[in-house]
């Protein structure tokens, strides 16, 4: 007999395998507090801050490929003043040579274009990257002309520029906003929490006694409610679909995308819900906005007209960045068609596998499915052989496997 | 001839015992027809799949005809590009089947081997919009790159270079290679494709598409000159 909830716990538990462990997240927070500080010895007065999916507590162990590889925590290290004060070279400059002079930092850090990475060894195996992209406030100007056009004006007072490389040696400005695109992640996500915060921290707690004293003590930043762990459910089910493809790391959905359209979506949501509520809902959506594909702009505004997290006025996809009314998040989608055909196919594999799935009578046909979405070794990890048959599945060699035909 | 009666029921009985779901729908003198359902359980490139398809199985007997599927659970979609209208799936191309089982035919292997591998390709196909091991092109196109991959040359008209050499000629490693490179043929392609020119039954194969492959260029110029002349 098919036990639904069982399912649902066993996904949550691999989900919770890939997220970061609160010593992990405990480390990384000392660390770069510590960059902070040292940067401010070198005189380079400026205050970091985390973005992305630490910022959004939707981490997920990266790279289904590669079992054994680091965690990704992105940070913003905004140096005092504003674009008016700094070149973009130079400002980058200065970060770089204050890192690469350091005794601490010198032998683990790798240079790129547009952001340092500091690597830190393993605990457990698992070791994590601290990204650091160099940043200033933008302009009073530049923000006047941003809360003008913006929908939700009150967020961008957080505006940066961070410096973009545009070839040889040369940079220019561009604008971003990681605080004002999380205050807005944060506005739709306390709701979530606040259901279930609760009895997620007393579970947190009992599982990591040795390392808080009371449940008082553990950050607000491990807690995850529905909403982080449809994200992080999501973002790895995308990280082993597009391992498929050769080019799947152009044509993937970034997290940002993934962030904002899910965040959009479960805004109209009942934040009381369960996370698989919550996915189903998600999922239902993307199917809807998938008819995009075929019907026009006006067919598809007459029959579901409130729906707006995915447009294509003329043809153009549009995804909103909340924090910054000039930005286009599916920019991409528009030179390459791949990547929004690859994208609705991509989410209805995971509600095949992660809805659809729950229903099946079949336990083997359950783990079929969760071993195609999550990944053959992450699954076995974490349920060991869990819902397999007595029989393992046939391997097929690709080489010589028979290829389909059809006759004229 | 593919089967006798004799060697078919022997066949099918241990490919019952292998797939349970299925039964004898009816047997006849020219064919037996098999009904029921086949769980396929598979794992390849990262994708596992188990599920369970009804289907019709018919083995043709006392025939050259090799035996087909039929999708009677309508669980593949109309529009994939390899399932016939009336539901005959385009398992792979007759050369490739027939070279596979060159010394003798294996119901058993021919439905882990060919069947269960058709409907892995079309849930991968479903699932990522690509084919897991490639797919042929349609009708002769499809049999050319049967001898391609055989041939291990990927261009065609090099492919039917050979094709001709192997209906018409024997096997001598020293004479010039009848792709055209000017190598020694033992040099070249020689080691993929000596057993078609020294075993009769590959080479009768061969042999057979390669006529049937002049005919359709024969017919196809004759069309053409018609046409031409009809415009005239």
């Amino acid at each position: 007999m098919k036990n639904i909830s069982a399912r649902q716990n066993d996904i949550l538990s691999i989900i919770a395998s890939l997220d970061i462990s609160p010593t992990m997240f405990r480390n990384a927070d000392e660390k770069y507090k510590a960059i902070t500080k040292f940067l401010a010895d070198c005189g380079i007065e400026a205050d970091m801050y985390p973005q992305g999916s630490f910022a959004f507590g939707t981490v997920v162990r990266p790279n289904a490929k590669d079992p054994a590889a680091s965690y990704d925590l992105d940070f913003i290290c905004q140096v005092k003043g504003n674009r008016n004060d700094h070149t973009p070279s130079e400002l980058r400059n200065r970060i770089e040579e204050a890192l690469t002079s350091s005794k601490v930092y010198g032998g683990k850090l790798e240079v790129y274009k547009e952001c340092f990475t500091i690597e830190y060894a393993d605990i457990n195996g698992v070791g994590f990257t601290i990204d650091i992209v160099p940043a200033t406030d933008e302009a009073s100007e530049n923000k006047s002309r941003l809360t003008q056009k913006s929908l939700v004006p009150q967020l961008i007072g957080t505006a940066i520029a961070v410096p973009k490389h545009n070839g040889e040696r040369n940079y220019s400005w561009l604008t971003n906003n990681p605080k004002g695109f999380k205050a807005w992640f944060d506005q739709i996500n306390e709701p979530f929490l606040s259901f279930s915060r609760t009895a997620y921290r007393q579970n947190l707690f009992e599982q990591n006694t040795a390392l808080f004293a009371s449940v008082e003590e553990i950050p607000h930043e491990l807690e995850r409610s529905a909403l982080q762990r449809v994200i992080q459910i999501l973002k790895h089910h995308r990280d082993v679909y597009y391992a498929h493809f050769e080019d799947g790391d152009d044509i993937k959905p970034i997290s940002a995308i993934l962030n904002a359209v899910v965040a959009q979506i479960s805004s109209k949501y009942t934040p009381e819900c369960s996370v698989f509520e919550l996915l189903e809902f998600v999922l239902n959506e993307f199917s809807i906005y998938s008819l995009q594909q075929k019907l026009t702009f006006k067919e598809f505004a007459q029959k579901y007209g409130e729906r707006t997290v995915f447009s294509r006025q003329d043809g153009k996809w549009y995804i909103s960045n909340p924090a910054n009314p000039e930005d286009n998040l599916a920019d991409k989608w528009n030179s390459n068609s791949k990547i929004p055909e690859c994208f609705f196919r991509w989410v209805s594999a995971a509600k095949t596998d992660l809805i659809d799935g729950l229903q099946l009578d079949d336990d083997r046909q359950f783990r079929a499915l969760l071993e195609s979405g999550f990944g053959e070794t992450t699954v076995s990890n974490v349920l060991g052989k869990k819902y397999c048959g007595e029989t393992p599945p046939r391997l097929v060699v690709p080489k010589t496997a028979a290829k389909p035909y059809r006759s004229l | 001839m593919i089967f006798s009666k004799e060697v078919a029921v022997q066949q099918v009985a241990n490919l019952l015992h292998r797939y349970n779901g299925l039964y004898v729908n009816s047997m006849s003198e020219e064919k037996i027809s098999l009904m029921g359902s086949i769980t396929i359980n598979m794992s390849s490139l990262g994708f596992t799949l188990y599920k369970t398809y009804r289907v019709e199985i018919i083995i043709p007997l006392d025939s050259d005809e090799l035996p087909y599927v039929l999708d009677v659970g309508n669980q593949i979609d109309g529009s994939y590009p390899h399932r016939y209208v009336e539901g005959k799936l385009c398992l792979e191309t007759d050369t490739n089947i027939r070279i596979r089982f060159i010394d003798g035919f294996s119901l058993e292997t021919w439905m882990s081997e060919y069947v269960e591998t058709y409907f892995f390709s079309y849930e991968f196909y479903q699932r990522y919009g690509e084919f897991p091991f490639g797919e042929r092109g349609h009708g002769w196109d499809g049999i050319i790159q049967t001898y391609s991959d055989f041939f291990n040359e990927a261009d065609g008209a090099k492919t039917i270079k050979i094709m001709a050499s192997i209906s018409n000629g024997k096997y001598r490693g020293h004479a010039l290679c009848p792709c055209g490179s000017g190598q020694k043929l033992r040099s070249c392609h020689g080691p993929y494709i000596m057993k078609f020119y020294t075993d009769n039954r590959l080479k009768s194969i061969v042999r057979k598409d390669f006529f049937l492959l002049q005919e359709a260029v024969q017919k196809y110029n004759e069309q053409q000159h018609n046409t031409r002349a009809a415009k005239r």
